[in-house]
């Protein structure tokens, strides 16, 4: 038997996330031991996993990692695909707040409280926010103040108002900041309007001021005590604060593509056709759809009941492609931003606390649609780079190709000087062949594109 | 196991990530204001509710007096 512990748990004394003969566990430590029974007896565990908002667990009977400390080891319900808060479009980043402090108040009807209010603690199941880190109860004593305020604010309140009053793109600094947006930072970012707020000027601005001013200080916690009605006006106003922020989606150039493409309907149905013949011909357990745009081709797979992610550089088609999946209930759809040219790295202690792009792969199946023209002409990727990347981390690929001739990239090439001698299908299909073998490939009704079904050497 | 005294000057286990002194006081005195509304909004749910019942219990006595014994 041997165990390996996560490389992102480590911060917390009272246990921790380990992998055993591929199944992932979690240590209670003794330590947490008070904390952990109430909460299974309380009746919280219950009323939160049937409400959707914790991830379920089984005590299990497996030898102990670290049996000094031990108390018990429970298995946790495993989460097909991890994301982090910086892969989210602000309604995700919204829904995980509201979630978040959702659980806080169902956990004071039961005498607890949420001990950190971290957004790395919230991941993404069957198309809704859930907690995943169930040593996140601790008992709530009146007159304590909210250990974890600080972190909501960061966390959470900061991206949601900087998205919202400055720039969809500030959800980046989640990134660089580990532990959320700074506060001071924010404040300096954030149009002095917002000072205008009750919510913002007191949970960013005066936090900020408040966080620098005691900054060096030693202080007498005694004086400072916060009653349980003032513990509810604080989330109550948090509540608020986060549902105040919005984000009105303007025409942005992606989110209105398919008005704006070159296919006409017959062609975008054959596409439609082969693109699901070819995923039935690879019988795929999950699917990632590279630049998925609004998810289209994505819920080809995902209606079919394929756990898919749906993934576009664009906030906005990411933002509708979200809104979509949560309007029609969908379970099998993530839809998450990223940028295919700098995808999100390693990140965290050792670089290895939060897990880069691709290590989360391979995955069966990889839909590279309307999108090899984008990388190697506006991005300057040759053939060769592509598809050693798509082999590394898809089985097989759905790929199509777009000539030159195609008026998608003779659009791209129309600001600049045409260096790409080697953009031609032959060069594609040689290259590709180097590191998968073609199986499959169909031209396009009505269009000069041809799509390709591949399998990886 | 857990200590009792929570108002000792270093916050208690298990909190284990630093809440930030800064953040303890802006929240204390936020609180003060919220816990305001948060009871002001009970109150006056609890206002509305008593008229609401008074006068439905009038209508009702006076529809009840039209009615043949």
């Amino acid at each position: 038997m041997t165990s390996r512990v996560d490389s992102g748990s480590f911060r917390d004394p009272n246990g921790f996330v380990f992998w055993q003969d591929g199944s992932l566990y979690r240590q209670v430590n003794t330590s947490y031991e008070d904390n952990y029974e109430h909460l299974m007896e309380s009746g919280l565990y219950e009323v939160l996993v049937t409400r959707g908002l914790l991830v379920p667990h089984e005590e299990v009977n497996i030898q102990f990692p670290q049996p000094q400390l031990a108390h018990k080891v429970i298995r946790p319900e495993l989460i097909p695909f991890i994301s982090y808060p910086y892969e989210w479009c602000f309604s995700q980043l919204k829904d995980a707040a509201l979630t978040t402090l959702e659980i806080q108040k169902a956990c004071l009807d039961f005498g607890m409280s949420l001990k950190d209010c971290s957004a790395y603690n919230v991941q993404f199941r069957k198309g809704k926010p859930v907690l995943i880190d169930t040593l996140s109860f601790e008992r709530y004593h009146e007159g304590q103040p909210w250990v974890a305020y600080r972190q909501f604010c960061q966390h959470f309140l900061a991206p949601l108002a900087l998205m919202s009053h400055k720039d969809i793109r500030l959800n980046q600094l989640l990134r660089v900041y580990i532990d959320g947006i700074p506060l001071d930072l924010t404040s300096s970012l954030l149009p002095v309007h917002t000072r205008l707020t009750f919510s913002l000027l007191s949970h960013i601005h005066l936090h900020a001021r408040s966080q620098k001013r005691f900054a060096e200080k030693t202080v007498d916690m005694k004086r400072y005590k916060l009653s349980r009605v003032s513990f509810l006006g604080i989330v109550n106003s948090l509540e608020s604060a986060i549902r105040k922020q919005k984000w009105q989606l303007g025409s942005t150039g992606w989110a209105n593509y398919y008005q704006d493409t070159n296919y006409s309907l017959d062609a975008l149905a054959h596409k439609r056709q082969t693109v699901a013949e070819f995923i039935d011909r690879i019988d795929p357990s999950s699917v990632w759809d590279l630049g998925a745009n609004v998810g289209m081709f994505s819920r080809i797979a995902s209606d079919k009941g394929i756990p898919t992610v749906s993934f576009d550089i664009d906030p906005a088609s990411v933002e509708i492609n979200y809104r979509e999946c949560v309007k029609r209930k969908e379970i099998n759809i993530l839809p998450l931003v990223l940028d295919l040219t700098n995808p999100s790295p390693g990140s965290g202690w050792g670089s290895e606390e939060r897990m880069s792009f691709t290590e989360r792969g391979p995955v069966d199946c990889v839909l590279v649609l309307a999108l090899v023209h984008h990388l190697a002409i506006s991005n300057n990727v040759p053939f060769n780079r592509m598809a050693e990347f798509l082999g590394s981390i898809g089985r097989s690929i759905v790929i199509e190709f777009i000539p030159k001739s195609d008026s998608q990239v003779q659009r791209l090439l129309r600001t600049r000087e045409d260096v790409f001698l080697d953009y031609t299908r032959q060069c594609f299909e040689s290259e590709f062949e180097k590191y998968f073998k073609i199986e499959s490939s169909v031209g396009i009704r009505d269009s000069q594109r041809i799509l390709y079904l591949m399998r990886r050497r | 196991m857990l200590p009792v005294d929570v108002y000792s000057h270093s916050l208690t286990v298990p909190a284990y990530i630093d809440p930030g002194t800064g953040s303890l006081i802006i929240q204390v005195l936020i609180g003060v204001l919220a816990g305001a509304a948060v009871a002001a909004k009970v109150y006056w749910t609890r206002i509305k509710g008593f008229f609401r019942n008074l006068f439905s219990n009038r209508s009702h006595r006076t529809e009840n007096d039209d009615k043949p014994s």
